[in-house]
């Protein structure tokens, strides 16, 4: 036995005793080296664990918390796992439960999104404080916007700007950075008297207790700069926070954590910066990088890959061109694990069908499989339903034809009741009501709206199918009949129908287009998943398909782009490495006609050139 | 950290927002019934959810309900509770982080807020959260670690005390037997339980009875579906078996160390309900006193009415043990009470007074300790706050006297002034006399308008220029102040004395327009006075008369006054017999004024006539001028 075997066998056994209650045996062997390590790291170090896709993170950050909890004493301070999305969460908070059992339930800890936790314990507390809003009934909540809403009341936050691309600019569409310059769609071609009237307007949209995410960032930041005392406080809660996926960390969140840092609390951050592709967010991973060192952080790795085949793992090393050297799953299902198929104009809309037969011949599930490609527009072509739509006809529209779908799954319906929320809510009620309670508004029980949704669905049957030659004036007439009949018999009143007739317009210039056609499938349909790279991240399929786009057009979305991405367009490359390193078995990368040159480079990355079909 | 403030808005009597505050150790609610101090509590309970009675839910009368408004109107669009929990530690400030005051760190807020909607199920929409903003999670750990413990008013305490599921005791035990048991560790009376239960099962009577059942069961359903049976004696589990014990009690404590024997111990029915009482909140106190402070951050015990079936002695020794024990266990007591024997004899601090708002229907809550009372005024008036004094804190008006006679006549001259009133002009009006309109006649023993009426004035009076707001029990006060001077004078109404009794003129000055207050004043003495006033003299020397045994000049001169008539007499002649009168009174002034009121009483159409001060004190304290 070796020193590291050793020394393995300690670690072990020192974990097993204190998570006695709720581990298994296999369960704990199964831990390599470096994840045992890192469970063992002490809470009061700073570290940053850099892992590689597949290394079981998740995994290992649920053990962490599960190992923390289960020795933790306080009932009213507690540790605080946080990362980016509700699914990642639900997972840490899993593999936690059912590790340390009851004491991961303990209220003291936290494990959430890391934008909850600053909404939970700064921003709602506190922010009133910071932009001096009064409150409504003694409750001084501030409401977020999203950066799209469109809602009728943001009209008196708006800016007309010259020399700006839009002219007019609304206070949730940029936003103040911790050090007070303006970002957002805000660019540097405004000229200075324009941006004082933009602060003026932000401060007034901020005065009245209404807050984009941006702002959210940048008011926590505040809280704890102008009260020193709220950090101290929360370091005594939460004296340990760890955050999982820390490529995703904003500037502004890095100064937030930088200030939490100061008052006390000890950070570790879990996470892969090849996977960083936020930019849009203004994430920079180096930013993360410089914080890291900078801090003095112990640096810890996790390099085996638990997800995908050694062939998958190494087309993802070649992606990015990384000399270290990233050990995958020993099993092989697939005799073609990594295969390249070129597509042309004719046969683009065939892709999912031909992917969906593929992986049925590999016997592989279905369920388990995914497309994925940048951008919307891509996508839309593939997976109309889930295009995105924000007029209140083209909603409706939507709406129907989900809700309608033969083989109508759960999201069908939700999509179905959330576009027909939004629609009414847009013209009713302004656009308010929260975008998870399909826009039900402030007065209703959410219940009662869900139902009054499906009834208004099941209602219009003489509004769907759209008939082939039905164009969209045509039909939007045919909806402004209908409407104008329930408009009394909406749950709460809302503006009155004189006020909103002539809102219910067709889709601009489209008119004349049929509606059916803007509803309609490109190819055969296919009952994959299809979406977008920024959704799967973190998720694992047995097998995947990345589609490029046909031309550079797309930010990101081709393949050129990803191999070589221009100087400051390094997340291009992310792009493809996020979406390579998701597939178990099986990865598929299509693109269109390749020269001999870019065909032998993808051969060189290890992918086989196979026919479509 | 204690619960220091509570606002309450919509709430059953509370339409606009109603403030009161707490203090840290023991806060006394004092008032008429109907001002609210039931609200209160359940307002808290509410808020706290304390839920042993019931009651836990909101029930549409909850809602405030205008008294314009009929009985089964709606009633308010919602209500409003919030309160502020103060002088937190910096672990609880910690812990209350997302509850706290940004401005100021040792304070946190809670709040409810409830919907005049029912659902389907006939609930109430509500929303509670802590600090300032409702948004966001709400963390239900720290409103269990504020824990509330509410004992009712004419509570039934022996059944309360008694063997059954939750009970009082079981919750005690309970309490106190998870300590330092580990996680899945059996408790020693479980293990003990359980050995004698095997030993039980070993009884033949047992054991055959066992058989019968299993035989019973096989021979009905057959081996297929037959079931296993077995008696088992019936409660194992530790919760279970504490639900079983009962307390008993013995009226004696055990001398010489020696325990009383087990045998002589009675069922508490058997008991004195006032001592029952006792015995179940020692239970809770003791309960609470048990409570992890390291899990508990506020511990707040709510009383209604603790002198229920306690004798004054009892009432006075059972506040002092709570105000005792709040001081030093740190439990926050909250006591509502009819009682003047409380109200007399705890900390003038822990006072507040409600009464209802002349203004507006909403009642007032006064805090003695605000009321502006100077170190000498408080000293002097907790010294001087005894039971019958103590009434004034539950009147609606107040009559301060400084002496006996007035005390004893007052009353009298309450319902002629009042008769001669409703003659006028106050029909339906059934109120007759000066209790009819909660008006309390205090005697103070002296002089001591400055310390009692501070009490009401909301500004110093003691202080110069008065200037400086404090807080007052917002109800009417007269005092009725005599002139006293130079024993020999004679002042009449047309010629009073010239001596201007310092003490008077200085605090009517201030007194001139207040809302609340006015001091009265009479020309010399009470019974000069009297007799000067339309026919008096005919009955005073009557009852004189009466006061003297012997037949002399004295009771000559006292029947001649009886059989004149003084409607018409000079005030020369008048001041020359009422001098003569007072000179001969003055060594039974206590018995001629108990004479004089029982000739009052017994005759009602007798002819008699209230001097203008005492009538104009009578009409302002009843808020009938």
């Amino acid at each position: 036995m070796n020193k590291r075997q050793r020394k393995r066998l300690q670690l072990l056994h020192k974990l097993g005793e204190r998570l006695s209650s709720g581990v298994a045996d296999e369960d704990l062997h199964r831990l390599s080296f470096e994840q045992l390590q890192y469970v063992n790291h002490r809470l009061g170090m700073p570290c940053y664990v850099e892992a590689c896709p597949g290394s079981g993170k998740t995994e290992v950050v649920g053990m962490k918390a599960a190992y923390e909890f289960a020795g933790w004493q306080d009932r009213f301070a507690g540790i605080a796992i946080l990362t980016f999305t509700r699914n990642a969460c639900a997972q840490i908070r899993g593999r936690a439960a059912q590790y340390a059992g009851g004491v991961a339930a303990r209220h003291s800890h936290f494990i959430g999104t890391i934008d909850s936790w600053l909404h939970n314990y700064l921003l709602q507390p506190f922010a009133h404080a910071i932009v001096g809003y009064a409150g409504k009934d003694g409750d001084m909540s501030v409401k977020v916007i999203e950066n799209q809403s469109k809602a009728g009341f943001l009209k008196s936050y708006e800016v007309r700007v010259r020399g700006a691309p839009r002219r007019r600019i609304c206070a949730n569409e940029y936003y103040k950075r911790h050090d007070g310059e303006l970002e957002g769609i805000i660019r540097t071609s405004i000229v200075s008297f324009d941006k004082v009237r933009l602060r003026s307007t932000k401060d007034s949209f901020l005065r009245d207790g209404f807050v984009t995410y941006q702002d959210a960032e940048s008011i926590c930041y505040e809280v704890l700069r102008q009260y020193p005392r709220i950090g101290q406080l929360l370091a005594q809660r939460f004296p340990y926070i760890i955050v999982d996926e820390c490529q995703d960390l904003s500037d502004c969140q890095l100064h937030v954590f930088c200030e939490l840092m100061n008052a006390g609390i000890v950070l570790q951050f879990v996470g892969d910066l090849n996977q960083a592709i936020y930019e849009f967010r203004k994430v920079d991973p180096q930013r993360v990088a410089k914080f890291v060192d900078e801090q003095g952080f112990q640096r810890k790795t996790l390099t085996r890959n638990y997800r995908s085949n050694q062939a998958i793992v190494d087309v993802c090393t070649g992606l990015m061109r990384s000399s270290q050297r990233i050990q995958g799953r020993e099993v092989a299902e697939c005799d073609t694990p990594c295969i390249l198929w070129q597509y042309a104009d004719e046969t683009f809309g065939c892709l999912p069908k031909c992917f969906e037969n593929l992986v049925a011949r590999l016997g592989l599930d279905s369920r388990e499989c995914c497309i994925v490609a940048r951008g919307t527009i891509l996508l839309d072509r593939l997976h109309p339903q889930k295009k995105k739509r924000t007029m209140p006809v083209e909603l409706f529209a939507a709406a129907l034809n989900c809700w309608h779908l033969r083989s109508r799954s759960t999201i069908d319906i939700d999509v179905a009741l959330h576009s027909l929320g939004k629609s009414l809510s847009l013209l009713a009620y302004s656009g308010r009501g929260h975008h998870q309670k399909q826009y039900c508004p402030d007065d209703v029980d959410p219940v009662r709206w869900r139902i009054f949704l499906a009834e208004v669905l099941d209602k219009t049957v003489d509004l769907y199918p759209f008939a082939d030659d039905l164009s969209w004036s045509q039909w939007t007439k045919e909806l402004k009949g209908y409407l104008e009949g329930m408009w009394s018999s909406l749950p709460v009143k809302g503006k009155g129908w004189g006020q909103i007739k002539n809102r219910i317009r067709a889709p601009s210039n489209r008119g004349k287009i049929g509606v059916a056609q803007d509803f309609c499938i490109v190819g055969p349909a296919s009952s994959l998943r299809i979406t977008t790279i920024h959704d799967v991240k973190g998720e694992t399929f047995d097998a995947l398909l990345l589609i490029s786009a046909k031309n550079k057009q797309s930010r990101g979305g081709h393949f050129e782009q990803w191999l070589h991405p221009q100087p400051g367009k390094e997340e291009y490359r992310r792009f493809a490495y996020v979406a390579c390193s998701r597939p178990q078995h099986l990865l598929v990368i299509a693109t269109p006609r390749l020269s001999e040159e870019q065909l032998q480079e993808f051969k060189k990355l290890g992918l086989e050139p196979q026919d479509m079909s | 950290m204690y619960l220091s403030t509570l606002r309450i808005r919509g709430y059953r009597l509370f339409r606009d927002s109603f403030e009161i505050g707490f203090e840290k150790g023991l806060t006394v609610l004092v008032g008429e019934n109907g001002t609210g101090k039931s609200a209160i509590v359940d307002a808290l309970r509410l808020l706290l959810l304390e839920d042993e009675y019931g009651r836990g839910g909101v029930s549409s009368s909850d809602f405030h309900r205008p008294i314009d408004q009929p009985a089964a109107s709606r009633g308010g669009d919602r209500l409003e509770l919030h309160c502020v929990l103060d002088d937190l530690d910096e672990r609880a400030q910690a812990a209350y982080l997302p509850w706290l005051d940004i401005k100021n760190t040792r304070r946190a807020f809670l709040n409810l807020a409830v919907e005049n909607r029912e659902d389907q199920r006939g609930r109430f929409k509500r929303r509670i959260w802590g600090g300032e903003s409702a948004t966001g999670l709400f963390e239900w750990e720290l409103l269990n670690a504020i824990v509330c413990a509410y004992l009712p008013p004419l509570r039934d305490a022996n059944s309360r005390l008694g063997a059954y599921r939750g009970s009082r005791l079981a919750r005690l035990l309970r309490s106190l037997g998870q300590r330092g048991l580990g996680e899945g560790e059996q408790h020693p009376l479980e293990t003990q339980v359980n050995v004698f239960n095997r030993e039980l099962l070993g009884d033949e009577t047992i054991q055959r009875a066992n058989k019968f059942v299993r035989d019973n069961m096989i021979n009905a359903l057959g081996t297929v579906l037959g079931q296993d049976a077995m008696i088992q004696f019936s409660e194992v589990k530790f919760e279970r078996i504490v639900e079983r014990l009962k307390l008993l009690f013995y009226p004696h404590l055990p001398q010489n160390g020696q325990g009383t024997a087990p045998a002589l111990f009675r069922e508490l029915d058997e008991n004195s309900l006032g001592y029952n009482n006792v015995m179940y909140l020692a239970t809770v106190l003791a309960e609470l006193e048990d409570l992890d402070s390291s899990e508990v951050f506020v511990k707040i015990v709510l009383i209604e009415e603790p002198e229920a079936h306690l004798h004054p002695q009892l009432q006075v020794k059972l506040l002092g043990y709570l105000q005792n024990k709040a001081k030093l266990t740190g439990i926050q007591g909250i006591v509502t009470t009819h009682s003047p024997t409380i109200a007399a004899s705890v900390a003038l601090e822990s006072i507040k007074v409600l009464t209802r708002s002349i203004d507006t229907d909403n009642p007032v809550v006064s805090s003695i300790k605000d009321c502006g009372l100077s170190a000498g005024t408080k000293f002097f008036i907790a010294r001087w706050l005894d039971i019958t004094k103590s009434t004034l804190l539950f009147a609606r008006g107040v009559i301060l006297v400084e002496g006996i006679t007035e005390a004893l006549l007052m009353s009298e001259f309450g319902r002629i002034v009042i008769g001669e009133g409703r003659g006028v002009g106050h029909n339906g009006d059934r109120s007759e006399s000066l209790e009819d309109y909660g008006v309390s006649v205090i005697n103070m023993g002296g002089g001591y308008f400055k310390h009692f009426m501070q009490l009401f004035a909301g500004h110093s009076l003691s202080d110069q220029s008065g200037s400086t707001r404090c807080d007052k029990i917002p109800v009417r006060c007269a005092g009725i102040i005599d002139c006293d001077p130079r024993k020999d004078s004679r002042p009449t109404a047309s010629s009073p004395c010239d001596c201007g009794n310092p003490q008077y003129s200085l605090l009517a000055r201030k007194l001139e327009n207040h809302p609340n207050c006015r001091l009265f004043c009479n020309l010399k003495t009470l019974e000069y006075d009297l007799a000067m006033e339309g026919n008096n003299l005919q009955l005073m020397g009557k009852v004189l008369s009466r006061t003297v045994s012997t037949d002399g000049p004295i009771k000559r001169r006292a029947l001649d006054l009886a059989c004149s008539a003084w409607g018409d007499a000079s005030e020369e002649a008048k001041s020359e017999e009422a001098s003569w009168l007072l000179d001969h009174i003055s060594r039974t002034k206590g018995e001629f004024a108990q004479l004089l009121a029982q000739e009052l009483s017994e005759d009602h159409t007798v002819d008699f006539s209230v001097p203008g001060y005492l009538r104009q004190a009578i009409l302002w304290a009843a808020g009938l001028s």
